[in-house]
């Protein structure tokens, strides 16, 4: 069995096992979990749940003008990054061919300069996430090994990716087959991880705001 | 039969035989899958991963509301 043949068969295999059993655990055992009863007077005016989580989740998608300044620089790259390895996971041909073999459904893709682009965009934004994160002295002090750990299991695919698609340094399938078993390591880790904030977002924003629209908190 | 006027057919151009005179040609999917693509896609494991997850999913937090439920009873007085 070729290194090319082990991940696109059972690695890539096992480790889709894997992210799917986890993202379930941590989702079925944290929905199913005692809920706390909110014993506060709702206000009279106070919209319906879902108005409320869809405005919370909404209204947190940019931070208050309170509090921009400060939060400026990580925002704007936190976007770039996140919109950055959205357009290269759904809009590189090989990976809508990758995605249609596991789900039948595919889409056009974008052209390779356009991701090309995108990902060297993505990999300087990534970069400059970790130096901030490395360089400011309250957020060194809060990061953990799970925030560097995210950080490197979402670099690596890129990097890797970038460098197949350029053919550099060692034959194309050696290549691709490093490349595959970095995801791997991505799906793997996604669940354990703070990765899991791409399901958990939803969730947490959208329970603060029915917590906030039910008080009649302005947000 | 040959293709392109009788020019040619796969075989005769030194590939495999593609089945071209087959009922259903084309339609049944393609001989080749893109190097991209995972070589296995078995669901009953991705699906006994996901029950397996769900399974965990659901013990862990009947566990979780025993022991809420065993620390109210402590302590009520």
């Amino acid at each position: 069995m070729s290194l090319l043949d082990f991940a696109r068969g059972p690695a890539i295999e096992i480790a889709i096992a894997i992210f799917v059993a986890g993202v379930l655990w941590r989702l079925v055992s944290l929905l199913l979990l005692p809920w706390a009863k909110d014993r506060s007077v709702k206000r009279a005016d106070a919209p319906h749940a879902v108005v409320g989580a869809v405005r919370g989740f909404v209204r947190h998608l940019w931070p208050p003008s309170t509090y921009l300044r400060a939060s400026l620089f990580s925002i704007v790259n936190g976007y770039v990054f996140h919109v950055g390895l959205a357009i290269i996971v759904f809009g590189l041909a090989q990976h809508i061919l990758f995605l249609r073999g596991l789900f039948g459904l595919s889409w056009p893709n974008l052209p390779t300069g356009v991701i090309s682009v995108v990902s060297v965009v993505t990999l300087a934004s990534l970069l400059a996430a970790l130096g901030r994160r490395m360089t400011k002295p309250v957020l060194k002090l809060l990061s953990t090994f799970n925030d560097y750990v995210s950080w490197l299991v979402t670099f690596l695919p890129v990097v890797t990716g970038v460098i197949a698609v350029s053919h550099l340094w060692a034959p194309y399938e050696t290549l691709l087959s490093v490349h595959i078993l970095t995801v791997c390591l991505f799906l793997i880790w996604f669940p354990f991880g703070k990765l899991m904030h791409a399901f958990l977002v939803f969730l947490t924003r959208s329970e603060t705001g029915i917590f906030y629209s039910r008080r009649g908190v302005e947000i | 039969m040959k293709w392109n006027g009788g020019v040619s057919f796969p075989i005769q151009s030194g590939h495999g035989c593609l089945g071209c005179s087959e009922p259903d040609f084309w339609d049944r999917g393609s001989f080749y899958r893109p190097l991209s693509s995972n070589t296995l896609n078995d669901v009953e494991i991705i699906g006994g991963a996901a029950a397996a997850g769900a399974a965990v999913g659901v013990a862990s937090a009947w566990l979780a509301r025993r022991r809420k439920q065993r620390a109210e009873k402590e302590a009520r007085p």
